[in-house]
């Protein structure tokens, strides 16, 4: 059994449901969708390819159990998770984006009365782990001009007032 | 697309991976992020984070997600846990007064002198620690002193026990005498100035208890005496501050000949407020303070005008110190992390008694409304910033109701839905649902999820005539059996164990004792007076603790009639379905 779903470029595709199912929005609504078509507005049919690719690569694992603290530590990414987050950093942040907007559905917990750490989707995964820990990760030991660098950002400080931040920030780092 | 254009959560997701020491180093990457870093919002998890696992992480290299997580797993075994009930602690002594803070529980001994019943001295007792099971607890006396106490206070995070009595200096007017003792052992404390004496216009004789309300944070106490007057003392350097009630300068119409200044409250370690409930309309006047205790006036809030005269009951908020102090007591239960006093909800107790009757309304918001100047504000004459209603109020709830004390911890108050009634005539006390709770979370980043889980609509929510929108509520708690029990005199002791802990953004209290107390059954009808209460969100299940002066009849027995009992009641209420992140 297959679902259709529209993105937002207006490209249609068709899902397995098993598939379909590791996205918690998705879930929510083919109940109330019928045949219809499952529209959604914020994901591109580019950032979507991304996010079924990881699905059905996922599809057969059990949902994550309760969180026991077991779970990896936060450098940690499995090495398909690796090569599929290998992206541009416009498409990192969209399939954070997207992943996000896909994964949330309090409403359903509270409906099926499930603990929502029992909840935990293939989307959370993307947006939580991979995506928030990739970024992370771009980040860490970086000193303040590679990362504005790497985000292309803008330093808008006056030197005086750099150098305090600075001052402030190696003091602390020195405690 | 760029990082700073993700939403705000999933900035704070990313940044929660990163170390201390990467995030001080993103400080300097631009303005947008030092903003970011330094929003309440990240600093919060940031502070958790830090706090939480100080120790083991000197250099700061431990990503902060990770020390929140490990603070989860220790708050699963606490949601494990099995609680009782409802339990009452008898104590041996009655009390007049009493402290209760981070585990220290400070009863004074209520003692019947010449007809009147007074408190000379009180006993101490440090419970037991749940997060540091090798603290056995411990409990010692604090002598009688020469004249009653009418007012302490404990302060675990600076060791510190601070008395007030009245003086009896026959050459001076009458006087209060604040004492800063050491909470371990009721000696002057080493880093106090020793004691300071304050004026007082009040008559102190016979023995009527004084009504003060005193409060500390860091070196300062704050307190506000019966005649309406607000001193603040630095107990270290002895320096005082004070403010009388005067008539507003601000426009606000003399409704009332006489301005009273209701109560102090903290906001930080750096602002406190007064509340002006006499003035129309009700004025906040937030006041800066350094560490000699001086006060400096920053901003007046105003509340919307009311038709009726407001008086301000009491009021109701928490001010601690922040984290782990270099003074704490050896060894005790400070708490790695408490809530941020500006983060707070205060709560305050209105009653407006208007042209068709009084009205009882509970006033809602975190202390950081009032540490923000709004834009639109308007300045008066002398400088100071006035701040209407409608410009602050945005984050303020005020809701209709008759109400005594409320649970209140962190950015959460707890109210049972009888409170919302706004009038105790209609009230059926057999209905299931008026011993259903209601949380209020005064944390805009709980907002969504919270209205997402109120699936009914509270019994009676009556938002006061605005911000209906901002009064979120969750009905899924309820209240467990109605049983007590009452512990045999002096069960209190090394062996109960009583905390609040502030973990993963979750306040938990733990009360639990080595012997199961045989239970006696209290009558709940008996009447009783609720004294103070707080309230405690555990995981997803919610306790509440209250200490009331229960009047017991015993008619049989002739000897305890009427005998006014403080106890210290625990209730554990039902799970709280999909409150939690």
């Amino acid at each position: 059994m297959s679902i259709t779903i529209v993105t937002s470029d207006n490209e249609q595709f068709c899902v397995e449901k098993l598939v379909a199912q590791r996205i918690a929005l998705i879930e929510d609504m083919v109940e109330n969708a019928g045949d219809r078509p499952i529209p959604l507005p914020n994901v591109t049919a580019s950032v979507l390819r991304k996010i079924l690719e990881y699905c059905e690569h996922h599809k057969n694992d059990p949902l994550p159990p309760y969180d026991d603290g077991s779970r990896s530590r936060t450098t940690h990414i499995s090495e398909w998770d690796q090569k599929f987050i290998t992206v541009d950093q416009e498409m990192l942040f969209e399939i954070i984006l997207a992943a996000n907007y896909l994964e949330m559905k309090p409403l359903l917990y509270v409906r099926l009365n499930v603990p929502r750490v029992q909840c935990l989707t293939a989307c959370n995964a993307v947006a939580g782990d991979i995506g928030c820990k990739t970024v992370a990760n771009m980040i860490k030991g970086k000193s303040p001009e590679e990362i504005r660098k790497l985000f292309n950002i803008v330093n808008n400080f006056t030197p005086e007032e750099e150098a305090q931040i600075r001052k402030e920030a190696e003091w602390a780092e020195d405690r | 697309m760029s990082f700073l254009s993700l939403p705000t959560e999933i900035c704070i997701n990313i940044l929660v991976q990163l170390a201390y020491n990467d995030l001080l180093r993103l400080k300097t990457v631009s303005k947008a992020f030092l903003v970011l870093i330094s929003s309440p919002a990240v600093q919060y998890r940031i502070q958790l984070g830090i706090a939480a696992l100080e120790d083991d992480d000197p250099k700061g290299a431990i990503p902060i997600s990770d020390k929140i997580r490990l603070l989860e797993q220790i708050e699963t075994m606490f949601r494990l846990w099995e609680f009782p009930q409802i339990t009452s602690i008898a104590m041996s002594t009655r009390s007049g007064v009493y402290g209760i803070q981070d585990g220290v529980f400070v009863p004074g001994r209520l003692e019947s002198i010449g007809g009147s019943f007074q408190t000379k001295g009180a006993d101490v007792y440090r419970l037991r620690a749940p997060m540091n099971p090798g603290d056995m607890g411990a409990s010692w006396r604090l002598p009688d002193f020469e004249s009653p106490i009418m007012a302490l206070v404990s302060c675990p995070q600076e060791n510190l026990l601070i008395t007030m009595e009245e003086g009896e200096h026959s050459l001076r007017d009458d006087c209060f005498i604040l004492r800063f003792l050491s909470l371990s052992d009721g000696r002057p404390h080493p880093n106090s100035h020793g004691p300071v004496t304050l004026p007082s216009s009040i008559p102190l004789e016979s023995g009527e208890p004084q009504y003060i309300t005193m409060r500390s944070i860091g070196e300062i106490v704050g307190l506000r005496t019966i005649d309406s007057k607000v001193y603040l003392v630095n107990w270290v350097t002895g320096q005082s501050g004070c403010i009388v009630p005067n008539p507003s300068s601000t426009g606000a119409s003399p409704i009332v000949d006489d301005d009273i200044i209701d109560d102090v409250l903290f906001l930080d370690e750096t602002h406190c407020f007064l509340i002006r409930g006499r003035r129309n309309p009700a004025e906040l006047e937030v006041y800066e303070f350094d560490r000699s205790a001086k006060l400096t006036l920053k901003a007046v809030y105003q509340l919307p005008r009311r038709k009726g005269r407001i008086e301000f009951s009491s009021t109701n908020g928490f001010s601690r110190a922040r984290f782990r102090g270099a003074n704490a007591l050896d060894g005790c239960l400070v708490p790695p992390f408490a809530p941020v006093p500006e983060e707070c909800i205060f709560l305050i107790k209105m009653m407006i008694m208007g042209p068709e009757g009084d009205a009882m309304y509970p006033l809602l918001f975190r202390g950081e409304s009032l540490l923000r100047l709004p834009s639109g504000v308007t300045k008066r004459d002398d400088g100071i910033s006035v701040v209407s209603g409608h410009l602050w109020m945005r984050e303020t709830h005020i809701m209709e109701g008759f109400s005594w004390d409320h649970p209140s911890y962190g950015t959460r108050v707890l109210l049972p839905n009888y409170i919302l009634r706004s009038n105790v005539d209609d009230i059926r006390w057999d209905d299931e649902r008026l011993w259903n709770f209601t949380i209020i979370d005064c944390n805009p980043a709980q907002i969504a999820q919270i209205r997402a889980s109120a699936s009914t609509p509270p019994l009676s929510l009556q938002s006061a005539s605005f911000d209906r929108d901002h009064v979120n509520t969750n009905t899924n708690i309820k209240s467990t059996e109605k049983v007590s029990c009452i512990l045999e005199p002096m069960s209190i002791g090394p062996d109960t164990c009583l905390d609040e802990e502030w973990i993963c953004g979750l306040p938990v209290a733990v009360i639990s004792f080595k012997t199961a107390p045989s239970p006696v059954l209290l009558d709940v009808e008996q009447p009783f007076t609720l004294n103070s209460s707080s309230g405690h969100i555990l995981g997803a299940s919610v306790m509440h603790l209250s200490t009331f002066i229960h009047m017991h009849d015993h008619r049989d027995s002739g000897e305890r009639d009427n005998v006014p009992l403080l106890g210290l009641s625990v209730q554990s209420m039902g799970w709280l379905d999909s409150y939690r992140e």
